[in-house]
């Protein structure tokens, strides 16, 4: 077992990282965590995308101890540890990066209102860390956000544990992230797929199961 | 003697948005590490030196506002920006000053 799950050790993502998170690694960024965000850091603190990952990591060391934990006692899930920690740890700089700009319509000329893609990634991630058990390793929105009114899909990877009915959870968090995104902003969302990343279930086999 | 100055711009600008009803942070419009070193680089030359949240960048045929928050998740994203964006155009048109020609806000982070 890691002692420090949460801290990258064999990957170097580093200048990946400080291109997506505004001159930022993920390393200074838990660093930073680790400091209790002391001294306070301007850089760090205007910045959204790193606070999408301080807040993903943030999230990653409230769970992984008790995925490390259930590892431990289920035969069933089996997130192996330090390759699932680091697998999360990849996704986090690409995922925190602002991407796209999704437009936000508005009838005053000379506005030109949007919502970045990060953010909206940001928010399907605060509904899986509000639901017990499920933490959001990575979510994609294909099609194209930039223009009103395009048909887009959602597509979210998943890690569960506490020995969940995938059946009901996927569910529930289908319809939440929708209600979500429907909230904040003006998408034409076709369709919202769900993949278990560790038990290697997709949302159909896991409906089925 | 009075020692203190009038707020620049940006700096007004900023206050504003910070005040505006489900905005909870200004992010910066440029990454600031970047703007980090310009200001070194800045300072070096003996430029004025000055690091923005808010952008005010003034063109030949108007200015252009640039602004990324934060806002929270109680209300639509999309509601709290175009707030924002007409927080910012009522500031010029009470103020007395041209408006701009184009106010651009972004939504960086929701909660």
């Amino acid at each position: 077992m890691n002692d420090h799950p949460q801290r990258p050790v064999e990957a170097d993502n580093s200048s990946l990282d400080a291109a997506h998170l505004d001159g930022h690694s993920i390393e200074s960024l838990s660093d930073y965590l680790d400091r209790g965000r002391e001294p306070r850091d301007p850089a760090i603190e205007s910045s959204a995308a790193a606070q999408h990952a301080l807040a993903a990591l943030a999230r990653l060391r409230a769970v992984a101890p008790k995925i490390i934990v259930a590892d431990a006692e289920a035969e069933e899930f089996a997130p192996r540890n330090d390759h699932w920690v680091k697998r999360i740890l990849d996704q986090i700089g690409v995922q925190a990066h602002a991407g796209r700009d999704i437009p936000i319509s508005h009838d005053i000329e000379g506005a030109v209102l949007s919502i970045s893609e990060g953010a909206i990634r940001a928010v399907v991630r605060e509904v899986g860390d509000s639901m017990e058990g499920l933490l959001v390793e990575r979510c994609k929105l294909e099609g194209d956000v930039e223009s009103p009114g395009a048909p887009v899909e959602i597509h979210v990877e998943l890690s569960t544990f506490d020995g969940l009915d995938l059946d009901e959870v996927t569910a529930e968090f289908r319809e939440r992230v929708e209600q979500a995104v429907r909230l904040h902003v003006d998408l034409a969302v076709t369709q919202v797929t769900v993949r278990v990343r560790d038990t290697d279930l997709s949302e159909e086999e896991g409906r089925a199961k | 003697m009075n020692d203190e100055t009038p707020d620049d711009l940006p700096t007004e600008l900023t206050r504003l948005l910070r005040n505006t009803e489900g905005v909870h942070t200004i992010y910066a419009a440029k990454p600031m590490v970047p703007a980090l070193v310009e200001a070194v680089v800045e300072a070096v030359r003996n430029d004025p030196v000055g690091m923005h949240l808010v952008l005010v960048n003034e063109h030949e045929d108007g200015t252009e506002i640039v602004a990324s928050i934060g806002v929270t998740t109680d209300e639509s994203a999309s509601v709290v920006c175009r707030r924002a964006h007409d927080a910012l155009r009522e500031f010029f048109s009470e103020s007395g000053r041209p408006v701009p020609r184009e106010i651009r806000v972004s939504v960086g982070r929701v909660g």
